[in-house]
């Protein structure tokens, strides 16, 4: 079986001219119609990846309008009209973005990974709706990516852990707010606006109009609009199967319906009625930005996928995402500590458990304090200190708990995706639990 | 330090302050005034002013006298007193006829006296106020035309200096060659050192003279140079200097056609260095300043110290010629000041202000037919 070569696919990403149609078809297309409308020439000019057919292209055109006084103030970037129509800058900018290459750096990329594709990452699909251009694509690599080598490091790592904290967890590690975080840590910095115009080293996103992008696995529910309106319960069996990495209930296929009303709002502005005035700072604008940031972050890890191959991906989510410090013990609720013990006991054959008093002061007093350990038998499970009796019986019973979740075989766990590595050391099995004390 | 011819001290030995002398010349100026006033039409305007100075001088001194009589000495006191005496007698002082080129203003006109005028309607002027003024003397020396070719500056350099490096490289080598003839015969005394820059065949005959170069860069001169010698002891001719010219395109094949060997031409000599140094300013215009001058050793290290690019005008321009930013690819640099509209367009928010103001109809730049916002006034409390 031949191996696999994936540095010999990113062809496509830095996709030929218009002109060489050929295998990986033509990157091209009109530009964007309400962009149009800004700039004073509308040409048809084809855009394409390739830097090739755009200094063919390059010509003297006029200068688009911009309300400034171009004899005074020679604009410092040579844009063609054509380019600053289009809804995210052009490819061949990027080789001049001081911002993208210090970037590039910044990050410690293989020089493998060119300037362009490395732009590419930061055009968001709600800015620029072309898949040739923008990077739902390379997002969507990265994003299995990430959620695979977070999903095994977290399954090896803790394997007691219910499938609910695993949920968070991988909300914590691998989620639109953390990655929006590690986004802000690579310095990465939001344009005001996209446009054609814009350096190709500011992530472009619209926090208005979400674009169309299939940035995650998991199917419609057909029952989805019942679930928040008559809050029903989704198990987390049906979670696995239907909703997303995280657990989350899919919405309709993105965009799609806000597009709709969008353009049904331009179309009545277009005859009568002012423009609507756009909301800036709400929470809906926060969690585009958020996820314009996330996939940002996925289409940089699914470009090092792409031109640097599987090991250099899996270095990069290590050093960039599992490096992140998540206190998995923090994540836990318990409704009833003390029965799930109980449970737990049953299950593993143990004695029940019992809660005693180790120690106490000021019963009479103001701020009393309890120590109670709970045993199985004549194993001491956990003990915790409380105001209460019952109070420190529950925070004995949830540590009791949370040591067993949270059994750990070590730091340095051997993940199965090491064994892709040549040369791997033979596997030994990771330890496997026989699943869930209670169901919920 | 002024001196006095008359007197065998220093001028400042006359006056303890030199307070005291603004009052002598004010009282000078008023004599000088009435002077010229009194004068009879015919006097040149020349002859005027050279009595005028020679009294200024003598009124000068003896109004110094009074105010500090006391500290003068016995001879200074004799000499004025004597003086003093020639003014009271009013005996004419000596004048001498100065000879210059200068345009002096000659064949003044003066309007008659309000007492000849015959016409019967003429009313003379009782306020200044109102009349015409006519002549006058303030700016005469501001006119060009008043000054002749003689007063104009000339340097022992040519006024522009020479840019172009290919000719710098061939003036050097003659520089060099005929700094080592000089040398060479400097003992015999030259009449005229390093000062004749001759024709273009003067020039022909100094790039001729062949050079042998030592491994430690002694230069051994050839024969032919003995004309150069002659060359450059022929005394100053009158009139306009004699300049050679060479063409940018004649020099660059002329220097090629040398062997390059000739830069490392020795010049730790320090007679050779500061000959050729002197002689280059002749020829080229350049004053290699003395901190560089001490350390330039070799031919070549005079010609790279002459052959500099142009200044740039702009700071990027130089950042772009010399500076390792412009290789840097995390580092931009601008032909121009990055104004507040570039960073605008550089986030994409321009295209919005743009829109939305022009769908307000206001200006996009500046402040169109608006003035500045009546509020602010309140605002700072000004009514």
């Amino acid at each position: 079986m031949k191996r696999l070569r994936p540095s010999r696919w990113t062809g496509q990403l830095l996709l030929a001219g218009a002109g060489s149609g050929g295998r990986y078809g033509c990157a091209s297309r009109r530009p964007a119609q309400h962009l149009v409308a800004l700039s004073s020439s509308s040409s048809s000019s084809i855009r394409s990846q390739s830097s090739a057919a755009a200094a063919a292209a390059a010509q003297e055109e006029e200068l688009a309008y911009d309300g400034t006084d171009h004899e005074r103030f020679p604009p410092l970037d040579r844009i063609r009209p054509a380019d600053t129509s289009y809804p995210s800058p052009a490819p061949e900018r990027a080789l001049q973005s001081a911002k993208l290459a210090a970037l590039h750096a910044r990050l410690s990329l293989s020089p493998k990974i060119p300037l362009q594709t490395l732009a590419r990452t930061l055009v968001d699909a709600s800015a620029d709706g072309n898949p040739q251009f923008n990077n739902s694509n390379l997002a969507f690599v990265g994003q299995t990516l990430i959620n695979y080598h977070v999903t095994e490091w977290l399954m090896v790592r803790y394997p007691r852990l219910p499938m609910s904290i695993i949920f968070s967890a991988m909300q914590g590690y691998a989620g639109d707010k953390p990655l929006h975080q590690v986004a802000r840590s690579w310095g990465i910095e939001p344009a005001a606006a996209p446009g054609g115009e814009v350096d190709p080293g500011l992530l472009q996103f619209s926090a208005h109009k979400p674009g169309v992008s299939l940035v995650k696995f998991g199917y419609k529910r057909t029952e989805a609009e019942y679930l928040e309106k008559f809050k029903w319960r989704r198990g987390i069996s049906s979670r696995i199967v239907f909703d997303d990495d995280f657990g989350q209930t899919v919405k309709a296929t993105p965009g799609s319906e806000a597009e709709q009303s969008l353009e049904q709002q331009d179309g009545e502005e277009g005859e009568e009625g002012p423009v609507p005035v756009m909301q800036y700072g709400n929470a809906d604008t926060r969690s585009a930005a958020e996820t314009a940031h996330a996939h940002a972050v996925r289409a940089t890890v699914g470009a090092v996928y792409a031109h640097c191959g599987r090991e250099a991906v899996k270095n990069f989510i290590k050093s960039h995402i599992l490096s992140r410090t998540l206190d998995v013990s923090k994540l836990f609720m318990f409704k009833s500590p003390t029965s799930e013990l109980a449970t737990l006991c049953a299950r593993e054959d143990f004695e029940p458990p019992v809660a005693r008093l180790l120690s106490e002061t000021g019963r009479a007093s103001r701020t009393p304090v309890y120590v109670v350990g709970i045993y199985s038998g004549k194993d001491k499970l956990a003990e915790a200190a409380g105001p209460n009796l019952d109070h420190a019986r529950w925070a004995a019973a949830m540590n009791a708990l949370k040591a067993w979740y949270l059994y750990s075989p070590g730091e340095n766990v051997r993940v199965p995706s090491d064994m892709l590595s040549e040369g791997a050391k033979p596997w030994e099995p990771a330890h496997i639990d026989i699943g869930e004390v209670i169901s919920r | 330090m002024r001196r006095i011819p008359r007197i065998p001290s220093v001028a400042s030995a006359l006056s303890s302050s030199s307070t005291a002398s603004a009052p002598a010349r004010s009282a000078a100026a008023c004599l000088l005034k009435r002077d010229i006033a009194t004068r009879s039409p015919r006097t040149t305007q020349l002859r005027s002013q050279t009595c005028a100075h020679s009294q200024r001088r003598y009124l000068s001194v003896s109004s110094r006298s009074l105010s500090t009589a006391q500290q003068v000495d016995t001879d200074v006191a004799r000499v004025l007193e004597e003086e003093a005496a020639v003014l009271q007698a009013g005996a004419q002082i000596p004048s001498r006829e100065i000879q210059t080129d200068l345009v002096y203003p000659r064949g003044v006109v003066e309007a008659p006296r309000s007492t000849d005028v015959t016409d019967p309607e003429y009313t003379p002027a009782e306020t200044a106020e109102g009349l015409e003024e006519v002549g006058g003397l303030a700016n005469w020396w501001e006119d060009p035309e008043h000054w002749s070719a003689s007063k104009e500056y000339v340097g022992f350099g040519p006024q522009e200096k020479v840019t172009d490096p290919a000719v710098l490289e061939v003036l050097t080598r003659r520089a060099v060659v005929e700094g080592l003839i000089y040398t060479r015969y400097a003992e015999k005394g030259c009449k005229n050192p390093l000062r004749e820059i001759g024709g273009r065949e003067e020039m022909e005959r100094a790039l001729k003279v062949e050079v042998d170069v030592a491994e430690d860069g002694t230069a051994t001169l050839k024969k032919s140079f003995k004309p150069v010698w002659a060359d450059l002891n022929r005394p100053t001719p009158e009139g306009k200097p004699v300049t050679a010219e060479i063409s940018p395109a004649d020099a660059q094949q002329l220097a090629k056609s040398w062997d390059p060997k000739w830069k490392t031409i020795s010049l730790r000599d320090p007679v050779t260095k500061f000959a050729v140094a002197k002689r280059i300013q002749r020829l080229t215009g350049h004053v290699v300043p003395d901190g560089k001058l001490f350390g330039i050793n070799t031919a070549a290290g005079l010609v790279a110290q002459l052959i500099k690019p142009p200044k740039p005008k702009k700071l990027a321009e130089e950042i772009a010629t010399k500076s390792e930013l412009v290789s840097l690819p995390n580092v931009r640099v601008f032909p121009r000041r990055v104004t507040p509209v570039d960073k605008e367009k550089m986030v994409g928010r321009w295209k919005i202000i743009v829109q939305e103001l022009e769908k307000r109809e206001l200006p996009v730049v500046g402040t169109g037919n608006y003035g500045k916002a009546v509020e602010k006034k309140w605002i700072l409390g000004k009514a």
